[in-house]
């Protein structure tokens, strides 16, 4: 097992509670006001939202090349600690079926100027690295759709378009941004606020269940781009929910959906290597290697952690953080009811390998 | 022939079966997930195959005591009650049955029995994990807050000195107590006090939290002692 040493840039369980949250919750804890002890059994008695975050920055080089069975390491270790299981196995197996259709959503946007290079193998190593994990469970290749909003976009991560049965599929909703062929759409449109969409059929009709695969990633309009963003690409007209940073509606409406609250069944994501300005798009001089995977089922929670990464990231280059006003999907998503984005809340057990 | 058959039946029903360990798994995802429901069927399952599984009858409390479906109550206003006796009857069967987690089954069970209005068995649970951990604030709090709803307000300053008395440079202490005097009792002046001593204490330390209490200490002053 390969070791590594102490972090310095790493968010550390006290950094992040220190940034997130102004200790209203800790005082709450004192004194004996009965008006507050509702609120104080509420807050208590409570299941926290589990984040697992496993981190080793020597998991992928400066040329973008992953140390593959690192990287399996650390995905085997992430899920344990997140589940309490004995083996990554026992996770997969007593939680996904072996006739579940599995997607696995990418978020391939931007890619244009790292397209081709050694930079981008951090993708394929990431979902093989999951369905490897989930094959020792006897969960079959075949059931797994790795899958993003066009072929063009995952093509330029490094993706090999598979359409075929038989083995893990590679699909683009829509064949280029422009949105020519591809899976299409629902013919049924969904509610989101006072707008409409169509979900791709990837998602409505081949697969059972997803996984959601974000990154961690500036982004110019949303602030911050991470699990509750990535469902834009689920969904046919994105362009129209960018108003009033992607909120209006947006970002929380669209992970309302309840199609996409029950399918997605877990988030795993890719913070091997991140975007910390100038986002979406990925640009060598923004770039990061994290080297690390978080693990939730809290969409909020997870996109509250991220978030925290990012600013501690900005604010070691100098850079202003993020602002919650800017990024403020994360915190509309906790009023709705998605999840939450209060510290307090978050159970985040971080592990370094 | 016959027997060897239903032999090898039982046998691959047996292998077949999904272990306790698996159904505890499985309703811990349940759990994060908020399947409250579900996750009380994989535990009544592994429950049923193991009597004495100390971790599935806790777990299975705090789904009890989560679990904000109420479809089954149908009209029966003393359901919530009902799910609540029975989540506290998951933590001390939890309790009993492994003493390792006898700390954590106390705690949910004494926030039951907050829910269930019982302050006199709850502020017992809180006693008891005060014997333990005497500077849990979160204990204090709660035993102090069911102390009170118990109409027993000397008790709670008798609970702070006590532990003032144990932990006499600990300035949450003296907080906690003030609140106690300027809440319950309005003796602002015992109150005004304990704040000055907190104050003092909290001074000696840069800690953010620290801070942030301070702001606190300040606010109370500010309302309570003319500062």
């Amino acid at each position: 097992m390969k070791k590594n040493s102490q972090h310095n840039s790493g968010l550390t369980r006290r950094n992040f509670l220190k940034t997130a949250s102004i200790g209203a919750a800790g005082l709450s804890f004192l004194g004996a006001l009965p008006a507050n002890v509702k609120e104080l059994v509420n807050k208590t008695y409570r299941i926290k939202s589990r984040i697992v975050l496993v981190r080793n920055p020597n998991v992928i080089n400066e040329e973008g090349i992953v140390d593959t069975s690192l990287l399996m390491e650390m995905l085997e270790r992430a899920i344990m600690k997140y589940s309490d299981s004995k083996s990554a196995a026992i996770f997969w197996k007593n939680n996904f079926g072996k006739k579940e259709n599995i997607g696995l959503k990418v978020n391939t946007l931007g890619l244009n100027s790292i397209a081709g290079t050694t930079l981008t193998n951090h993708f394929n190593a990431f979902t093989n690295a999951i369905i490897e994990s989930c094959k020792k469970a006897g969960l079959p290749e075949e059931n797994f759709i790795v899958w993003d909003r066009s072929e063009e976009e995952l093509k330029s991560a490094g993706y090999t378009i598979q359409k075929e049965k038989g083995k893990t599929r590679v699909l683009g909703c829509v064949e280029n941004r422009r949105g020519d062929g591809g899976f299409g759409y629902t013919d049924e449109e969904f509610p989101v606020g006072d707008k409409k969409t169509q979900l791709t059929k990837i998602f409505t009709e081949m697969c059972d269940s997803i996984i959601n695969i974000p990154l961690i990633k500036d982004h110019g309009t949303a602030g911050f781009t991470g699990a509750l963003k990535n469902h834009y690409g689920t969904i046919n007209n994105a362009r129209e929910f960018h108003a009033n940073n992607c909120t209006s509606p947006g970002i929380p409406e669209v992970n309302m959906l309840p199609i996409i609250r029950k399918k997605q069944k877990l988030i795993i994501t890719n913070a091997l290597s991140c975007v910390f300005n100038g986002g979406p798009r990925w640009d060598r001089k923004f770039m990061w290697n994290y080297g690390g995977i978080l693990i939730g089922t809290d969409p909020v929670a997870i996109d509250a952690v991220m978030f925290n990464i990012i600013n501690e990231k900005r604010k070691s280059e100098g850079l202003s953080p993020i602002s919650e006003n800017v990024a403020k999907h994360i915190r509309l998503a906790s009023e709705l009811g998605l999840g939450t984005n209060n510290t307090n809340e978050i159970d985040l057990l971080e592990v370094n390998l | 022939m016959k027997r060897f058959l239903t032999l090898l039946l039982v046998i691959i029903l047996i292998s077949c079966q999904v272990s306790p360990e698996e159904n505890l798994n499985r309703a811990k995802f349940l759990i994060q997930k908020k399947e409250y429901k579900l996750a009380i069927n994989e535990l009544n399952d592994a429950i049923s195959k193991r009597p004495d599984y100390a971790e599935a009858y806790l777990e299975r409390g705090k789904c009890r005591m989560f679990n904000h479906d109420y479809s089954e109550a149908k009209g029966d206003t003393s359901y919530l009650n009902k799910m609540f006796l029975l989540a506290a009857e998951d933590f001390t069967r939890a309790m009993e049955l492994n003493p390792s987690i006898k700390n954590e089954a106390l705690d949910y069970r004494g926030g039951v029995y907050y829910l269930l209005k019982n302050y006199k068995k709850g502020a017992e649970d809180f006693e008891s994990l005060l014997k333990s951990d005497s500077t849990n604030y979160r204990y204090i709090s709660m035993l102090s807050a069911l102390k009170i709803f118990n109409k027993d307000t000397l008790g709670v300053i008798k609970l702070h000195d006590d532990l003032i008395k144990k932990h006499p440079q600990n300035a949450e202490l003296y907080y906690a107590r003030a609140t106690s005097r300027l809440v319950s009792l309005n003796d602002k002046k015992g109150g005004c006090e304990d704040l000055l001593l907190a104050e003092k204490l909290y001074n000696a330390k840069t800690e953010y939290y620290n801070k942030t209490l301070m702001e606190s200490i300040k606010k109370l002053q500010q309302i309570n002692c003319n500062k």
